[in-house]
């Protein structure tokens, strides 16, 4: 009697929690099916039809899209500048990051917790000044000026993540290395580096989301069509004249679709990424 | 001599890195704490104000209203995010069907830009043609559907709220379940055999040992909310009239909008400080609670 109460009880909670997990992962796949759905619509159907499957699928939206929405050259932009961030970050941080956690240097902590301060300014803080500053060093509008400022504000996070992990590693290693008579240099680079690898997975991963992703900065510093973001082209394309809903919802498609397929592919490698910069600490 | 010239190359190798830091986060920081006890617009002469911009900012009501608004959200995000993800996270971590299907699901939204989820929930929320409405209309509910969920001012905000928590929940909960994965099974096992229930294992034995997750977790949404701009800034753009307008929308008009810099980095100045007070109070208080 008690027995199968206990069981009864177990069964009601199972179904529940399912119940709950089916309901929020339609919560979350739904509104993209619905973008990507009446992406197809022509706006009639459209205003007529919100829920159901196209009348009749169109695919105007989407050459409409990336014709006047510019969306090739935008996104070749943005692949441009997270390449290039994301290159010169693995670089340059790992190479900040040796001597700051392997070697005792006069001020290497006071420069490892300047690096971390990073960490506690909003892109919103330094938003002013910096809009300022690229306007006398004449890198607003250009390419080059975002870059800059993504490798700068990515620096804290990547610093964190390689330091954590190469104090990480045994001390032996290295001083074998240098018995062997190999310089500072060299073992960062036949040693250290190679042993790193997981760090440069999670900071690329990490960073190229960030920058990908990111609408502020180039909303703050671009303003010429040829030069925006992928994000600050969606935003512009937006405020276009006579821009219907499906028209968007073609340029939003075509922005979300690689992400996802993308991330299909990668899940596992992007989840233990993005854990990973986090649970380090 | 050798040892000197080795130093010098451990100094060399920071250098790149550091300058770039020092010129675009350091520079801009600190011109931006001198310019906010100016009153520069940027075209005039740059003259000392003292404190008139945060003496400004505390009696502006659009001003001080931001900044209280900010903290409001803030905090709603921070609870509602984490302790949703972690009810996940504990029903994930569960021996149960499919938990990587939903697992992977639960984490597309944190793939996506938030401009792209800004405007996704635009159009649904729309009053006009949205799916909210036509849905409410499909049932003939139609008061229901003239309910304008972004254009209400009292609603607007958590709307937006909500769309926060939507794309951001399944990266706190996927922490979590990292946390979670270090509790060993068998310090369970020990408190079932004394007698323990499910709540007094979560209590005692699960929550000390996913501590360091928590206090990630928390830092993490804390910052996050308070830098919150792109959502609001295609959503409502801070209205309507100005009830979502966030500490970040009000830097971004002043000094963009209206060209009021020394006022626009005062707020600046007073959005770091709370970053930097929060942070700090809720590493000494979190970290306390870490057993390891």
């Amino acid at each position: 009697m008690k027995e199968g109460r206990l069981i009864k009880k177990f069964d009601l909670n199972k179904l529940l929690i399912y119940f709950l997990l089916i309901i929020t992962a339609i919560l979350i796949i739904l509104p993209i099916l619905f973008i990507f759905i009446n992406s197809f619509k022509g706006i009639a159907d459209f205003t007529k039809n919100v829920f159901g499957l196209p009348h009749e699928i169109q695919f105007g939206n989407y050459p409409l899209a990336w014709e006047q929405g510019n969306f090739f050259r935008l996104i070749s932009n943005s692949l441009i500048i997270t390449i290039i961030s994301v290159a010169a970050l693995i670089f340059l941080g790992a190479l900040a990051s040796y001597p700051i956690a392997r070697k005792k240097l006069f001020g290497g902590n006071f420069i490892y917790v300047l690096f971390l301060s990073g960490l506690m300014i909003p892109p919103q803080v330094i938003a002013i000044p910096l809009f300022i500053l690229e306007k006398k060093l004449g890198l607003i509008n250009t390419l080059l000026g975002l870059i800059f400022v993504y490798i700068a504000a990515q620096l804290p996070i990547t610093v964190f993540i390689f330091v954590g992990f190469m104090r990480g590693i045994p001390v032996e290693i290295e001083e074998a290395a240098h018995i062997d008579g190999c310089s500072n240099i060299g073992t960062f680079l036949r040693i250290i580096f190679p042993l790193v690898k997981p760090a440069i997975a999670t900071v690329s991963i990490l960073g190229s989301l960030n920058i990908w992703n990111d609408f502020f900065y180039p909303l703050i510093l671009i303003n010429t069509r040829e030069n925006m973001t992928v994000t600050l082209g969606l935003f512009a394309f937006s405020s276009f004249f006579r821009v219907t809903f499906t028209n968007l919802f073609a340029y939003m498609s075509s922005m979300i679709i690689p992400m996802i397929i993308l991330y299909l592919v990668l899940q596992k490698f992007i989840i233990k990424g993005m854990t990973a910069g986090a649970v380090k600490g | 001599m050798d040892k000197n010239k080795q130093k010098f190359l451990l100094y060399l190798i920071i250098l790149p890195a550091f300058l770039i830091f020092l010129i675009f986060i350091i520079v801009p920081f600190i011109s931006g704490l001198f310019i906010s006890f100016t009153s520069w617009s940027g075209f005039n002469e740059i003259k000392f104000a003292g404190f008139k911009n945060f003496i400004e900012f505390f009696t502006n009501k659009n001003a001080y209203s931001a900044l209280g608004r900010t903290l409001w959200l803030t905090f709603v995000i921070v609870i509602f995010q984490n302790i949703t993800a972690l009810f996940f996270a504990v029903i994930l971590e569960k021996k149960i069907k499919g938990k990587d299907l939903f697992k992977v699901i639960f984490f597309v939204p944190v793939m996506l830009s938030s401009i792209v989820v800004g405007y996704m929930w635009s159009f649904i929320f729309d009053p006009m043609n949205g799916l909210f409405n036509k849905l409410f209309t499909f049932f003939n509910l139609s008061e229901l559907a003239k309910i304008n969920l972004l254009g209400n001012p009292k609603l607007a905000l958590y709307t937006i709220i909500f769309t926060l928590l939507w794309q951001y929940t399944g990266y706190t909960m996927v922490i979590y379940i990292a946390g979670l994965s270090n509790v060993p099974p068998e310090l369970n096992e020990a408190g079932y055999i004394d007698g323990t229930n499910n709540w007094q294992n979560f209590k005692y034995i699960t929550f000390p040992v996913i501590a360091p997750a928590v206090t990630i977790n928390i830092l993490i949404s804390v910052i996050g909310a308070l830098k919150l701009f792109d959502q609001i800034y295609v959503m409502t753009g801070g209205g309507p009239g100005r009830t979502t307008e966030s500490l970040t929308l009000l830097i971004y008009k002043e000094g963009f909008g209206a060209s009021r810099l020394g006022f626009g980095t005062a707020s600046s100045t007073i959005l770091f400080i709370l970053v930097l007070i929060i942070s700090l109070i809720l590493l000494t208080y979190l970290r306390r609670r870490e057993i390891y």
